[in-house]
This record gives C-alpha cells, structure tokens and sequence, in this order.
C-alpha cells in the first residue's frame, strides 16, 4: 500500500470518517437495521470516493468486488453455523444441551460465567467468525436470560479469545503483517491478554445481575481469569498459539465448575434468579427422540475433532493448495494511492475454512443420528428453509459494511484515518493504539481483517515514536479482538440468531461502555508499559 | 410488491452482480459491464437502504 495519497488535512479527515459516522450514527441513533445503515454507508463511501478521493468506477468496482469475495469468506461460515444450530435445534438437541448445563450450573451467574465467557471462548477458538455469537447466545436464551442480556454477553464474553481464536487465524496474520516472530509476539501478547481476559469476565458478571453479581463472583472471575491467562500463556509459549483460545476455554470451563459447587462463591442475598433471569426450562420436558447430551453435542464434538485434524501437518498442506480465491490487480487512485495486486483474494481453504469443516460436521452427525434412529424426517430441510429467512437480512448487512470497508482501504481513506490518529495521539500513542485495532474490527467484522489493515502502520508508527514494536503489534490484536464485541457485523449475527433482528442498539447500547472501558484500560496499561518501564 | 418481496430479492441482486462486477473489472476490463454492475449495486442497496 502506497503512502502517498490523499493530503493529510481536516476536510480529508472528515469526509475519510463520514462513512463511519454515517453507519454509526443511523445504528445508534435513527435504530436503523444493520442492513439499512450498510447500505447507506456504501452509497456514502461511494460517492465520496469518486468526488473527493480520485476514484474512478472501474476502482469503486474492484473494491467493490473485493468486499464481496471476504464477505463470502465471511458469509459461508454464518450460514453454516446457522444451519448447524437449526438442524440441532431441529432435531430438539439445543434443549438438551441447555437443560444439561442448567442442571450442572444452576446459578444464573456461573451459567453467564461457564456458557458466556468461558464456553464461548473455547467456541472462538474451534471456529470462530461470529460462530460462538451464534451458538452460544441461544443457550443462554435457553437458560432463561433476555433477548439483548443474552447477545451481549456472548458478544463481551467471547471477546478475549478471538486473537488466539480461529486455530489462530489472527494471531498468524498480526505476526505475518509484522515479521515478529510468533515466538516472541506469542508470549508477550498472552501476558498482555490476562488483563482484558479478567476484565471481560467481570464485564459479563455485570451484565448478567450488576455490582451484586460481581460482589459475588470476585473471586471466582480472579480464580477463572487468572487459569484462562496462565493457559493461553503456556500455549503461546510453547508454539501453539493455534489452540490459545480452546483450551483456556475448556480450562474456564472445568474451572467454573469446580468453583460453582464451592465456598468461593459468595450466596446470593435474593433468589438465584437475578436481573434478566426468566427461566422456565427446568419444568419443560424434551419432546423429542434426542435425550443424550453427547448425541446432542456430537456437531460440536466432530467440529472440534475435524479442526485439529485439519492442523495435521500434510492436511495442512493438502488445504493450502485445495482452494479458491479470485486474483485481483494493483490499483491507484488519481490522487496517487496505490493498492498492491493480490491473489487468491478471501481465500477459501477447502480442508481448513470453518465452513467445510461444519458441513462434514453436520454430515457426520446426520449419518451417526439416522443409524442409532434418533434423527428427525424433514430436519435439515426447515433448518436449512429457517437459516435462509433468518440470514438474509444480516447478509445484505455484513456485504453491504465489507464492501464499504474495502472501498475505504482501497482509496487511502482508512490509511488517513489511522494516520490521523497516530500522529495525533504522540506520546499517548499506546494509550489510543488499540482503539486502531477496535476501528478495524469494526468497519470489518474481522479481528484478522484489522490486523491486515492497521498491524504495518501501527509498527511504523511505532518505530516512528521509538516505542516496543512488539508491545504495538501486540495491542493492535488485543484491540482489534475486544472490538469484535461491538463490530456491526457480529452484532447482527447475534441478534439475527435470538430474533433481534432490527434492534441491534438495544445491543449495541450494552456492549459499548463495557468494550471501550475495558479498551481504554488495554490502552492504559500499554502507555504504562511502552513510556514507564 | 411488498417490502417482504424486495428483501428477498435485494441479497440475490447483490449475488448475481458479484460475477458480474468481476468479470467486468478483472477478467474483460469491459468498461460498460463495469458500469451496468455498479449501477446495479447501486439500484440494489438504495432498495435496500429503503425496504430493511
């Protein structure tokens, strides 16, 4: 990506950030839907490219093109993951699964802590790409926690492992972006995490029953955090940072549990139904042929098994070269900004992508369930009828935000943007550099996408400002992770899956005080540590 | 047509397009293809901008 471009001045700045604004602004304050404020911002972005930034339409175009090859990157995993959860849901196995935890955590808290945090953790980490959002919000739907309570929860809680997540899709790509070496990145970035890692559990004890519930928890979040931490450090540190999200996620888990049953947790002084806590699932009784919490979650055990096999060294191999990606030319605008050639563009690896990994996931749980008689005739096909009318609205809205997203890249927007804010933070600059990260996430969706976007210019910067690369690099991850909590994007997947749909502020609302506090206090720590030690 | 019809009908606008969008751009370099397919992504996302 060239640095010359659009001149840095204050009109620039402004017009670079109305798109944003535009989709911000109509989401939180017209409540417009997603897929209304998308597209509007797309119109937006598109004009001002071409009048103000030296666009032409063949580059609107590419751009244009490109948002929609990443959304179909994007898209395939949604799609799936929704199928999935209908077909389970279908065939009466969700019930199950929320009545099972229900019975081994009855406490409101420790289910928010165990299912929102800790589960949904380990789900980031197996697949990733708005997966646990859409899989895990139900649950605590199940267990009896409001519509919105419940999305945003998942939305904050699953917000530390998204880094690591993804067998470590955006881990890799902040190390590639970067040239550190993931042995020194690792380490440090894992130390770094513990703090967001602790405070996104204590983000979730708020949001399921306020300061009682923290009150109550303290020590059991401190006891949680601190194994999650240790765990993804170990990971790290020994060159798996692959599965730096799924065992510290099971760990949460197992750990949860153990301290649900023990002293640490303080009694509640009212019931155990707290704020937002409405369930009825103990009196209702499944109907269907699915009573087996293994048979129940057995996509999810297959889904694990086939993400680890697919890091098998010649699978890996093999999925390198079984894919598909279209190739796109270099680009330059009339104003000089220039945009690399790049092939195989949202690259779709057959044997490695989440999508292909449910898929043959669902097929297996198909085959296994028909055999031992416990599939229902007609599942797939309503699953397959419900996931259409739910997802299409919360396609338009992740194609119509990528698409803007890429047009911003392209035509040096996004660049001027980053650099407005790098050089005017100055010595403050570790204090507002993961906010970078969380800008990135946001017009994206993608905690990966950020890091492509902003990983080289925050190191720049940094060299610039002689700060530790390392610790920038490692804070732009961070950011870019905590940001997928309020991405646009995520946020739509989640209220799309409990039938929000149409009234992402009201989650939105919850789950932006929690994620730019605990932002700030990433950046504060990080200003610690870059200026004063 | 009602608003329900358009919403279905805006996210297999947007499918067919993307082809187009490439094929113009990338494989033919056809300026005219590259306007129909913006014009069409235009036409649909201001439906969309109105109907979601």
């Amino acid at each position: 990506m060239s640095s010359i471009g659009p001149d840095l001045n204050l009109i620039n700045v402004i017009l670079s950030a109305i798109p944003i604004l535009v989709l911000i602004g109509t989401i939180l304050i017209f409540k417009w839907s997603g897929p209304k404020a998308g597209a509007v911002s797309w119109l937006a972005v598109v004009f001002i490219a071409l009048v103000f930034f030296g666009s032409d339409i063949q580059l609107i175009a590419l751009a244009t093109s490109k948002g929609l090859s990443l959304s179909l990157f994007v898209l395939t995993i949604i799609w799936t993951s929704v199928i999935l959860y209908n077909v389970i849901d279908e065939i009466g196995g969700i019930k199950v699964i929320g009545l099972t935890i229900t019975r081994i955590v009855g406490d409101p808290l420790m289910q928010a802590l165990i299912v929102g945090w800790a589960f949904s953790g380990f789900m980031q980490g197996i697949a990733g790409f708005g997966v646990p959002v859409a899989v895990v919000s139900p649950l605590l739907v199940l267990m009896g926690f409001s519509l919105a309570r419940a999305a945003s929860i998942v939305l904050i809680g699953h917000a530390w492992a998204v880094t690591f997540g993804s067998l470590g899709s955006s881990f890799f790509t902040i190390q590639l972006v970067t040239g550190i070496e993931d042995n020194i990145i690792g380490p440090h970035m894992a130390i770094l995490f513990a703090l967001p890692i602790i405070l996104t559990g204590f983000a979730v004890a708020h949001l399921q029953g306020g300061i009682e519930s923290i009150r109550r928890g303290f020590t059991v979040i401190i006891v949680m955090g601190f194994a999650m931490s240790i765990s993804v450090w170990i990971l790290a540190t020994i060159g798996a940072p692959q599965i730096a999200s799924i065992v510290p996620g099971l760990v949460g888990c197992a750990i949860g549990w153990i301290l649900s049953k023990s002293p640490l947790l303080n009694k509640s002084k009212k019931s155990t139904k707290l704020a937002g806590q409405n369930s009825d699932i103990e009196t209702n009784k499944s109907s269907t042929k699915l009573q087996n919490f293994h048979f129940a979650f057995l996509p999810y055990y297959l889904l694990l098994i086939l993400s680890i096999l697919s890091q098998i060294p010649t699978i890996k191999e093999l999925s390198y070269t079984w894919h598909w990606g279209l190739d796109y030319p270099a680009t330059e605008t009339a104003l000089g900004f220039s945009v690399s050639a790049v092939e195989n563009y949202g690259k779709i690896r057959f044997l490695a992508h989440p999508a292909p990994l449910i898929i043959m996931s669902l097929i297996f749980t198909y085959l296994t369930l028909k055999f031992s008689r416990r599939w229902e005739n007609g599942a797939m096909l309503r699953a397959i009828k419900k996931t259409y009318f739910q997802s299409s609205s919360t396609s338009v809205g992740v194609v119509t935000m990528v698409m803007m997203s890429l047009i911003m890249t392209d035509t040096g927007m996004t660049h001027l943007l980053s650099k407005t804010i790098a050089d005017g933070t100055g010595p403050l600059f570790g204090l507002f550099s993961p906010f970078i990260g969380v800008l990135g996430t946001f017009v994206t969706g993608s905690n990966t996408n950020s890091n492509i976007l902003f990983g080289a210019l925050q190191i720049e910067t940094a060299r610039s400002l002689g700060l530790n690369t390392v610790t920038v690099a490692s804070i732009q991850s961070i950011g870019g992770s905590l940001g997928s909590a309020i991405a646009p994007a995520k946020v739509l997947v989640g209220t799309t899956i409990v039938g929000l749909s149409g009234r992402e502020n009201e989650v939105l609302k919850r789950t932006i005080p929690y994620c730019l506090g605990i932002v700030f206090l990433v950046g504060l720590q990080a200003w610690i540590i870059l200026n004063l030690l | 047509m009602k608003k329900n019809t358009f919403r279905y009908f805006v996210p297999w606008v947007i499918a067919a397009d993307f082809p187009l969008l490439y094929v113009g751009a990338v494989t033919l370099e056809i300026a005219a293809i590259v306007i129909a397919a913006a014009a069409i992504m235009c036409v649909a996302t201001l439906i969309a901008a109105v109907v979601y």
